[in-house]
C-alpha cells in the first residue's frame, strides 16, 4: 500500500449551478447574478458548474459573454472555474470561451472534473508526518 | 429568491491518499499518523482517500481501527471524511465502520464521490 498525506487549504468560493439548455439570454442573467454576488466576497473564487447543460450559444454570442463579464471586471478579483460536461464540442467551446475571458483580463481554467478545480482554488502542500 | 448561487467555505483539510491493499496493520499504522497530523494541525478536517484502495480484514479488524482512533480521540476534533470505490461490499464495511466511529462519538462519514465529500467538510450558505 502506498499513502500520501496533503495540506489543503481551500479558498472561499462562490458556485453558480445551471441546468438545461444555455442560451444568450440566461448566461447574461448568470453574468449579472455573480457580479452582484462578487460585489460582497470580493476574496472568492468563482465556480460556474455547467456540467449539466447543453449549449446553443456561438462563438461570437461566447465573444460577447466574455465582454460582458468584462464590465464587471472590477468587481470579479480572483480565479474562475467552469465545469462542464467532457464531450470534444464543450471542450472546444470552454477554451474559446477562456482565451475571451483571457483577453478580458480574467483568471480561468476549465475542468471537466469538480476534484481536480477545488485543487486549483486550494494551496496544496506535500506533509511529512510531523515526528 | 433564490439565484442558484451558494457560497462555500471550506475548513482546511488534510487529505490521506492511499493505493493497493489495506490491512489490519496498515489500517493502524495510518491512525497513527493522522493523529500524529491531527494534532499538529488542530482544526483540519480530515479527509482520506481510499478510491484506489482494497480492504482486507472483517468486523473485528473494524472495530480495532476504531479503537485505535479513539485512543486518539483528542486529536480529531472535527470531521473525518472517507471517499471509497462505489461497490456494495465497500459500502458495507463502510457502514460497519461508521457505526463503530459515532459510537466512539466521531464525526465520521463515508462518500463514493469526492464532491459529496467536500460539501460535507463545507459550510455552504444558499444566495
Amino acid at each position: 500500500m502506498s499513502c500520501s498525506l496533503t495540506l489543503y487549504k481551500p479558498s472561499e468560493f462562490i458556485r453558480k449551478t445551471a441546468n438545461g439548455t444555455l442560451d444568450m439570454e440566461s448566461s447574461r442573467k448568470a453574468v449579472r447574478d455573480l457580479a452582484e454576488v462578487a460585489r460582497f466576497h470580493r476574496d472568492s473564487h468563482i465556480m460556474l458548474d455547467l456540467r449539466d447543460t447543453e449549449s446553443t450559444i456561438s462563438p461570437v454570442e461566447q465573444m460577447k459573454l466574455a465582454m460582458e463579464f468584462g464590465q464587471y471586471r472590477q468587481r470579479f478579483h480572483n480565479r474562475i472555474a467552469v465545469l462542464i460536461p467532457a464531450t470534444s464540442d464543450r471542450i472546444e467551446k470552454a477554451n474559446l470561451m477562456k482565451r475571451c475571458m483571457e483577453a478580458e483580463g480574467f483568471e480561468m481554467k476549465v475542468f471537466v472534473s469538480f476534484e481536480h478545480a477545488i485543487e486549483w482554488f486550494s494551496e496544496v502542500a506535500p506533509l511529512d508526518p510531523p515526528h | 429568491m433564490s439565484i442558484g448561487i451558494k457560497v462555500y467555505q471550506t475548513k482546511d483539510f488534510i487529505r490521506k491518499t492511499a493505493q493497493g491493499r489495506i490491512d489490519l496493520a496498515r489500517s493502524l499504522e495510518a491512525v497513527r499518523e493522522l493523529a500524529k497530523a491531527a494534532n499538529y494541525f488542530k482544526g483540519h478536517s480530515i479527509l482520506m482517500d481510499l478510491r484506489g484502495t482494497e480492504v482486507d480484514g472483517d468486523r473485528s479488524d473494524a472495530l480495532r481501527v476504531a479503537a485505535a482512533f479513539a485512543i486518539h480521540f483528542k486529536s480529531f476534533r472535527n470531521k473525518i471524511a472517507l471517499i471509497i470505490p462505489d461497490t456494495a461490499e465497500r459500502m458495507a464495511k463502510a457502514e460497519f465502520m461508521r457505526t463503530c466511529m459515532h459510537l466512539q462519538g466521531f464525526q465520521w462519514e463515508f462518500f463514493m464521490a469526492y464532491e459529496d465529500a467536500i460539501d460535507w467538510l463545507s459550510d455552504i450558505t444558499e444566495l
